[in-house]
Formats: C-alpha cells, sequence, structure tokens
C-alpha cells in the first residue's frame, strides 16, 4: 500500500501546493502522518522487528527473507524469520474475541471455542518445527517460474506451543469419511473482496492426526507476532509452509481433498511426472506437494569471507528433511569433486532441523565456492544443480554455495 | 448613482467569494479523495481507471521511482491497472515471455479478481514482455553480487 499511498499523497500536495501557490513546510511529514496504519511501513525493521538487512520482496503484500547468515541461531527469533503473505494483515485482532470453529462435513459436531478454551481446556504441546516456503529457491528456476523470487531464506524453525490438532479433532469426533482438513484465516484478498479468501490450504488427515501438527498460540514462549499468524496458526512441520495458516479462525473436516483457495491448479502443486524446462502441464497431472525435500544451508561464515592462508576455517549451518531425518551431512570446496562429512546433531524432536558443523583447511590461495550436501533418512541427496523444473518453481532444494578467498 | 456603485461592488465581492468558496470545496474534496482514495475498495466488475499522475522528478535512469517499474510505451496502462491489489514488486521480481505475462494475467482475472482488460491486455503483455523478458542463463549461475570481508575469528 505503501507505494501507492506515497504516489497519491504527493500529487495531492502538488495540487495544495497549485492552490495556495506557495510549498507547505513539512508538507510531507503533514500528509505522511495521515496514513492511518502502521503497516504502511516501508521497512520490515521497523514494522515488524525485522533484522535490518532483511530480503523485501514484496511489500504488498510483505514478502521477505532472510540472508544465510541471518539464519545461525538454531531456534529462530522472530526477528529472523521469514515473511510470506498472500493477502493482506488482519487488522482488528482481539484475542478476547477471537474464535476457532471447527466444522465441515465430516465432524460429528462442529464446535466454536474461545482461545480460552484452546490454552485451558486441551494439553499444551511445545515442539520446535522447521517451515519452509514451498517456493524457497524459486529465483533460480529456468525458465523463470512467477512469483515472488525467493533465494535461500524462506525458511525457520521456531519453538511453537498450541493445542494438538489431534486433541481438537477428537473434540468434536470425525465422521468414518473425513480424509483431509482445510484452514479459513482472516487475512483479506488483496482486491480487498470480503468473499474471497487469500488462501486456505490444508493437510491430509494422517498428517493432521500427527503427535507435532499443532494449532499453536505462541511463539518461542510468546503470543505469537501478529505478521506471523497472531493469535492462532495451524503449524504442519515439514510441509510446505503454505499448510500452516495464519490468523486461523475456522477449521473444515473434509470427505474430499480441500479444495480451498491455492489447493489447485499450479499452487504448491508439482508435475506428478517430471516434465521438461518450460513445460505446460494440464491440471490433473499435477500433485499436491506433501513433505519438503531434503535441504541444508551455510549459516556461518557469511559469503564473501576473505579469510589468511594456513588458517582453518569453522562453517556450521542447519539441515532437514520434511517428514524426514537427516542423516549425513557433507561440505565439498571442489564444486563436488570431493566431499567431506561434517558433524551432526540429531533433531530437538521430530520435523525439527539439525545442526552441522566443520573444520576444513582451504588447500591454496585462491577464490573457492563451498557447497554444503544433506543426505536424508532415505538416502536422498540435495542435488549440486537446480532439480526439475516445475511451472511455479518449488521444491528447489540445490545445494547451498557461499564464496570464500584465503588471501 | 454612488448606491448603484456600491451595489455593483458588493455583488462583484459576492460573486468573486463565491468562486473562490466553490474552489476551496473543489480543493478539499480533491485532496480528501486522493488521500483517503482506496483502489481496493472500488465495485467489482467495472474497469477501474486511477489517474496517474507522474512527474518528471519520479523518474531516474528511466525507471519510476515510485513504482520501480521501467519507463516505456504503456507505463501508464500498467500501473493504472497492475499496482492496485499488489505493489509492482511482483511484477518487476518476474521475468517471463509474452506467453508467459499472459498466462500470468489470464490466471489472475479466473482466480484473484483481476478485472477485462479488453484491449490493453495485449498492450500491457507487449510492455512486460519487452521490459521484464527472461535472461539467458545457465542451469546453476555463479554466485554473484558478493560482498568481500574479512573474517575474523
Ligand atoms: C484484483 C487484484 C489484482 C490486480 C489488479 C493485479 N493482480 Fe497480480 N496478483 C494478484 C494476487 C492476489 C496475486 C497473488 C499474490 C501472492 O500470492 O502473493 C497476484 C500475483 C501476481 C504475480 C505473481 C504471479 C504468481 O505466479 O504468483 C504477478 C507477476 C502479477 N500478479 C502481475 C500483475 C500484473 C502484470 C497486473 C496488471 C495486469 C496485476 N498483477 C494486477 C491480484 C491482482
Amino acid at each position: 500500500m505503501t507505494s501507492r499511498r506515497r504516489f497519491i499523497t504527493r500529487s495531492a500536495l502538488a495540487s495544495l501546493v497549485a492552490v495556495i501557490g506557495t510549498d507547505i513546510v513539512f508538507g510531507k511529514n503533514l500528509f505522511e502522518d495521515y496514513v492511518p496504519l502502521f503497516l504502511d511501513q516501508q521497512d520490515p525493521a521497523s514494522a515488524f522487528g525485522k533484522v535490518k538487512d532483511m530480503i523485501v520482496l514484496n511489500d504488498r503484500p510483505w514478502n521477505v527473507e532472510a540472508l544465510a547468515h541471518h539464519l545461525d541461531d538454531a531456534v529462530t527469533p522472530a526477528s529472523k524469520m521469514f515473511i510470506r503473505n498472500n493477502g493482506l494483515i488482519p487488522t482488528d485482532v482481539d484475542p478476547a474475541k477471537w474464535t476457532l470453529t471447527i466444522d465441515g462435513e465430516s465432524v460429528a459436531q462442529s464446535k466454536i471455542y474461545t482461545l480460552q478454551d484452546l490454552k485451558t481446556k486441551f494439553k499444551p504441546s511445545t515442539y520446535q518445527l522447521t517451515l519452509e516456503c514451498g517456493g524457497n529457491g524459486r529465483g533460480e528456476f529456468n525458465p523463470p517460474a512467477s512469483g515472488n523470487q525467493w533465494g535461500v531464506g524462506a525458511v525457520s524453525c521456531a519453538r511453537w506451543t498450541g493445542v494438538r490438532m489431534r486433541d481438537l479433532l477428537n473434540d468434536v469426533g470425525l465422521k468414518s469419511d473425513a480424509v483431509y482438513i482445510g484452514y479459513y484465516g482472516a487475512d483479506l484478498h488483496l482486491s480487498g473482496d470480503l468473499n474471497k479468501d487469500s488462501i486456505s490450504r490444508g493437510v491430509p488427515l494422517a498428517k493432521a492426526l500427527q503427535d507435532e501438527t499443532l494449532l499453536a498460540y505462541q511463539m518461542n514462549g510468546e503470543d505469537i507476532p501478529l505478521i506471523h499468524g497472531f493469535p492462532l496458526r495451524l503449524v504442519a512441520g515439514g510441509w510446505p509452509a503454505s499448510a500452516s495458516g495464519k490468523w486461523v479462525k475456522r477449521i473444515v473436516v473434509r470427505n474430499k481433498i480441500h479444495d480451498g483457495e491455492k489447493m489447485g491448479g499450479d499452487s504448491y502443486r508439482m508435475p506428478c511426472k517430471p516434465v521438461a524446462p518450460g513445460a505446460e502441464v494440464s491440471d490433473e497431472d499435477m500433485c499436491i506437494i506433501e513433505s519438503m525435500p531434503v535441504k541444508s544451508i551455510i549459516t556461518y561464515p557469511k559469503s564473501g569471507a576473505i579469510i589468511n592462508g594456513g588458517k582453518k576455517l569453522a562453517l556450521r549451518g542447519h539441515a532437514w528433511a520434511g517428514e524426514l531425518e537427516v542423516k549425513e551431512m557433507h561440505l565439498s570446496f571442489d564444486f563436488g569433486a570431493t566431499w567431506k562429512q561434517c558433524r551432526l546433531t540429531s533433531p530437538a524432536n521430530r520435523l525439527a532441523w539439525q545442526q552441522w558443523d566443520i573444520d576444513i583447511q582451504l588447500p591454496q590461495m585462491g577464490y573457492y565456492e563451498l557447497w554444503a550436501r544433506a543426505t536424508d533418512s532415505m538416502g536422498n541427496a540435495q542435488p549440486m544443480v537446480v532439480p526439475g523444473w516445475n511451472p511455479k518453481g518449488y521444491l528447489n532444494n540445490a545445494c547451498h554455495r557461499i564464496a570464500v578467498k584465503v588471501v | 448613482m454612488e448606491d448603484r456603485f456600491i451595489k455593483l461592488v458588493r455583488l462583484a465581492v459576492q460573486a468573486v467569494s463565491l468562486v473562490l468558496a466553490v474552489c476551496a470545496l473543489m480543493t478539499i474534496g480533491l485532496i480528501y479523495f486522493q488521500v483517503f482514495y482506496q483502489p481496493s475498495h472500488f465495485e467489482f466488475g467495472e474497469t477501474k481507471q486511477l489517474g496517474v499522475v507522474t512527474s518528471i522528478d519520479d523518474v531516474k535512469d528511466g525507471v519510476h521511482l515510485p513504482t520501480g517499474l521501467k519507463v516505456d510505451v504503456n507505463f501508464e496502462l500498467v500501473v493504472t491497472n497492475c499496482t492496485g491489489c499488489h505493489s509492482a514488486k511482483l511484477i518487476t521480481q518476474n521475468r517471463a515471455n509474452a506467453d508467459g505475462w499472459s498466462n500470468i494475467i489470464t490466471w489472475m482475472q479466473e482466480t484473484q479478481n483481476l478485472w477485462d482488460l479488453g484491449e490493453d491486455k495485449s498492450l500491457i503483455v507487449d510492455y512486460l514482455s519487452k521490459n521484464y523478458a527472461p535472461e539467458q542463463q545457465s542451469r546453476r549461475k555463479p554466485l554473484a553480487n558478493v560482498e568481500w570481508y574479512e573474517l575474523e575469528d
């Protein structure tokens, strides 16, 4: 909204100036103060408390990603968590009045819960859960895939606290034909059309019933920040983060695959069979993305490090594998010709990313690319080039690379 | 005689104040409209036309600073039709050929409430496919924009 507002504001000023024939002192400030919402701020640092140099891919709607070195913490703080918004952030959230409705054709009895109900009538659970945007890495696809051109930083792993989805589903009761759940959130469609959802995705019942699938009301021990879904967010770790609906008002239990906004077409779907780059794929040949693939990032050092010859270089980062665990982690400084094994921790819990580190000695002076490659418990490793092209550029899990110079 | 003159003057003053008042009202109306005007609150289904007010100060190196769009033929159509729902950053970060841009626009028309663009659609596609065309690239580009720094331990 910002740029349009500024744009309009300026022309309004211009007409004022034209009328009274003189410049208005502080006119700019005067009009900018009129911008009614704090959400109209240009930079995510002051609007959402993000670290300064995160990358703003879009400011209406907000889509912001971290740089790899921002993500060094084992538990991602709110200040470094990427933002993926499909619509407008709700502006009138009153937690005291917030309710969650669970209904749909496959619930035994639909129910409405207040936040207080969720916090007091059900046992809370806390898990560290990896949330990665399905389109993380989109910027590398060729031919280009449309949408926000994410680099590597649309991933986070925070500690989420809330009610198990399973406990809620048990509370309402499921009919025998229940197969899927879907969410509806309070974010308005970009066009302002009240009858249209920005996004309404979901997961199969089996995923909804996992221990770790939460309706979360806390992130890292505090209320969830507004931009990340306050006061209530579905969290389905290891799946495209779009399955983890924000500002959740309603959960529907379906007797078929949920058909909400962005469940069909090319959205969050991959060709069921691999296709040639640039191919057209018809709707019936597209399959919904479920678990995210194995991936890793180098969070230290930041790309561009200049080091002295003879010195050891300590590197570290995270690795994750959707529903699976990461089994091995390797690093290469010769474009994948040879690989060195890294130390690797176990995850804090299922669906949490794991930490790796390694000390290396670069053989001589010069330019190096350091490549990181994780392998999951099924033996799938990250590809060194960009993997299978797909219409919307999802699931690029190619090895992360940083540049280092030895002088 | 003097009476008539005074009457005339009074009339003139009244006329002038009336004109001024109307002007002032119109100005206030104009400002109100421009400041509080929200394109998203339009009726659906009708073609939306926003006045594109721009000045030479807003353009640097061929780029329109308020939107970030390249200034070229049909630029105004793109500002008018494509920056109401989302910022132009969603356009400037994407690359596609004419078919690709046309598909993106069709997708928005079918699923995201984008209105019928009539004959403007092909003009918009011309602008987009000329200014935001795919670049030649390899399967993986060399690392770019590396900011070198001394690593201290
Ligand atoms: C009526 C509202 C509306 C208008 C007007 C509009 N768009 Fe969009 N557009 C959307 C929505 C909603 C999205 C999805 C945003 C998201 O997912 O972040 C979108 C997404 C996009 C994308 C990304 C596509 C993708 O695959 O995710 C591009 C590029 C784009 N718009 C270009 C344009 C252009 C060019 C125009 C002018 C012809 C335009 N938009 C006008 C609503 C609109």
